[in-house]
């Protein structure tokens, strides 16, 4: 990999200098100056491009072939039990042969002949090495080939730099699409293994079964993927945290963008943005080790008992997570509204706070209620303060001072360890974080369509 | 109601101060019930910022302090103890950029009752609406529209809900800071038309940047320029035989 960015850089460079000899003092003149350095660019670009896509493309292919053959002619005549290990430990053999020479240290089981695997190990490495030598050598001679006959062969009048700007619109659009192309590959692997889980469990028992226990799924399959106690505990916490983000954060914005002088604004709006850099296991440990308790003790004064997991910790401690979500956006929504408005309400008379509440905020309205949504897409999937300071229990239940859990919290619990990849206490996850992805996918939906309406009808 | 001639605002050695530059310098200056006063002069000469003074929209301004007394029906209302939530009720203000509120028609207009509280019963609020709407000749074009959003109105009808917005209190005093200058000619002909029926009722002081509007419809006109009065007197005369050299090379174009 650096060797083979070594090769390039040196090939672009020498191009780029070699582009920009071809024009001599005679033929600059003052109308193609600019042009000189984007022909260089563009001889570079069109010869590099191509090298290295046909570098991957050949690559890829070299590699699918070098499978096949190995397992066509080496592997399929061996035993089982030697297939498999050549297969599963290919990397780390071929590692451990480049280093030390030898496959001394490796242990195998002792009924395989190691001289066998040493040979077809070495086979494969010989491919390898081969491979790469034609790969490199492909590619410069490729470069080489283009940059000459592009040398050679372009009209020195062209116009050069619309043609660099196409390649650059082009390239420019091929990394977005990257972007785009991830999101849709994460989406199809969860559907894929989402699909998996509900050719064994119906979606209706996971979408509407209020018993949710993965743990004893063997004696009752049918019934213990009910999904209904998760979706409450999510929608429970989520509701806790984005009203005290609200409460809090909100009075917080208008207190910064409308009574505070711009130099007090100024370093107090970064202090409460640094809420927003804080890890939420930081925020876990605080809402377990020191809030839970205090909560307790709050709640024991007045004669009632809850136990130290409970919802409502989680849902408190997040909802001060999700203040600089709602304080910082809404601050520069509030921030946005014309003075005139401002000094209209003033002029009519009115007080700051009847300003506030009947012009200020109906005019930001539509900032501080995406900024509000966004805060519940991000505690619907927040996890760590709820690991740490709800439970695992799957209470259906809408008392906060009740233990509860959400969905990724149960997503955690189900990944963890060794899991057979098959069974369908593995697969659900993906069913969880399927829905997870719709439910926050559904508020953002909603969230773009509440900005658009109301930013049509106030600006 | 009071003499057509009474001094409706008494204005003595006023200085205005933004931090330590200073923006008005010693002004005096009376201005005359239910007539139009206009302030004319060249940008930053000072007369947004006193025409601000009148209804103590300074305040907002963190740095602004205003020294000297000004007399609105001989109360003084540059004293601490003056509240500008009443003093606002008393000297409405219509702002250089139309800004009616992100709410429908019918709520700009009720705005001012609401807040201030002075409608007993729903039929009383629409009743002054509605004859809000009538006197600035905007109810015949949006009656079917009432409870639409204000803000799809044109530049000219938003203004023209503004001033009703502020007649609907029903102030003496009405501040106009540059009303048309972001209208098209024909709007500022309504309004201009406007502010002549409003002056009947209501004392009117208008800072414009047009000679010709000042000349239209003002009765007085100051003129102003370094933070100063230059020269103060009936509109006719300042225009037909201004008496300062500045003034007459701020009118005739010269200068400004």
């Amino acid at each position: 990999m650096f060797l083979f960015f070594l090769i390039s850089c040196i090939l672009i460079f020498i191009s780029y200098k070699l582009a920009l000899r071809k024009f001599t003092a005679s033929t600059i003149t003052r109308e193609n100056r600019k042009q000189i350095k984007y022909f260089a660019s563009y001889i570079v670009l069109w010869s590099c491009i191509p090298s290295v896509i046909f570098f991957f493309i050949l690559y890829f292919s070299t590699n699918i072939w070098i499978n096949t053959v190995i397992t066509n002619k080496f592997i399929s005549s061996e035993p089982l039990i030697v297939q498999e290990i050549v297969q599963s430990q290919l990397p780390a053999l071929v590692k451990q042969l480049n280093d030390t020479n030898s496959l001394e240290n490796v242990d195998f089981p002792s009924s395989i002949s190691k001289e066998r695997i040493l040979e077809m190990v070495k086979t494969i490495v010989h491919y390898q090495q081969w491979q790469q030598l034609l790969l490199y050598a492909i590619f410069v001679i490729l470069f080489i080939i283009l940059a000459s006959f592009l040398l050679n062969t372009i009209n020195l009048k062209g116009n050069f730099h619309n043609k660099v700007e196409k390649i650059i619109r082009v390239v420019l659009f091929l990394f977005a699409s990257i972007a785009i192309l991830t999101t849709v590959g994460v989406i199809c692997s969860l559907l894929i293994e989402a699909i998996k889980f509900f050719s064994q469990i119906p979606i209706t028992q996971f979408l509407f079964g209020s018993n949710w226990h993965p743990e004893d799924y063997e004696l009752d399959p049918e019934n213990s993927f009910g999904v209904i106690p998760l979706l409450s505990g999510t929608l429970l916490i989520a509701l806790i945290s984005v009203s005290t983000a609200i409460i809090l954060g909100l009075s917080a914005a208008i207190y910064m963008s409308e009574y505070m002088s711009s130099k007090k604004r100024k370093i107090v709006k970064p202090i409460l943005e640094i809420l927003a850099g804080i890890p939420s296991i930081v925020y876990g440990f605080f809402a377990a080790i020191t809030f839970a308790p205090f909560l307790v003790n709050c709640f024991s004064f007045f004669g009632i008992q809850v136990e130290n997991e409970n919802a409502l910790t989680a849902g408190l401690v997040m909802g001060i997570m999700l203040i600089p979500f709602i304080s910082s956006l809404s601050d520069d929504m509030l921030h946005a509204v014309p003075k005139s408005l401002r000094e209209g309400a003033m002029g009519m008379g009115s007080m700051k706070n009847e300003m506030i509440r009947k012009v200020l905020l109906p005019s930001a309205f539509h900032g501080i209620m995406a900024a509000v949504l966004l805060a519940v897409s991000r505690a619907v999937g927040e996890t760590m303060i709820v690991v740490m300071a709800s439970s695992l229990a799957a209470n259906l239940t809408f008392n906060p001072l009740e233990p509860v859990t959400t969905i990724t919290t149960q997503i955690v619990m189900l990944i963890q360890g060794d899991q057979e990849f098959n069974s369908p206490k593995t697969l659900v996850a993906f069913a969880l974080g399927l829905l997870l992805l719709c439910i926050t996918l559904v508020f953002n939906i909603i969230a773009v369509h509440i900005v658009n309406k109301y930013k049509e009808k106030y600006d | 109601m009071s003499d057509i001639n009474d001094k409706k605002i008494l204005i003595k050695d006023v200085n205005v101060f933004y931090g330590t530059k200073q923006a008005l310098f010693d002004i005096d200056l009376h201005i005359l019930s239910q007539q139009v006063t206009a302030f004319i002069g060249p940008s930053g000469c000072g007369k947004s910022t006193f025409l601000r003074c009148l209804n103590k929209m300074n305040d907002m301004i963190d740095n602004c302090v205003v020294k000297g007394s000004i007399k609105i029906d001989n109360d003084e209302i540059n004293a601490k103890h003056v509240d500008p939530v009443a003093l606002r009720m008393k000297v409405g203000m219509v702002f250089q950029k139309p800004n009616p509120f992100p709410k429908s028609i019918f709520e700009n207009v009720a705005y001012g009752l609401k807040i201030h509280g002075l409608c007993n019963n729903k039929a009383e609020m629409e009743e002054i609406v509605i004859s809000s709407l009538e006197k600035v000749g905007l109810f015949n074009e949006i009656k079917d529209r009432l409870h639409d959003s204000a803000l799809g109105l044109s530049g000219g009808q938003q203004q023209r809900l503004c001033i009703a917005r502020t007649i609907a209190i029903d102030p003496e005093i009405i501040l106009m800071d540059e009303p048309c200058s972001a209208l098209d000619p024909i709007a500022t002909a309504r309004i201009e038309s406007l502010i002549e029926e409003l002056s009947i009722k209501y004392t009117i002081v208008i800072v414009t940047h047009s000679m010709q509007q000042a000349a239209r419809v003002s009765d007085n006109t100051a003129f102003f320029h370094m933070g100063k009065i230059v020269e103060f007197g009936k509109t006719s005369s300042i225009f037909s035989n201004p008496k300062d050299k500045r003034t007459e090379d701020y009118i005739t174009g010269r200068i400004g």
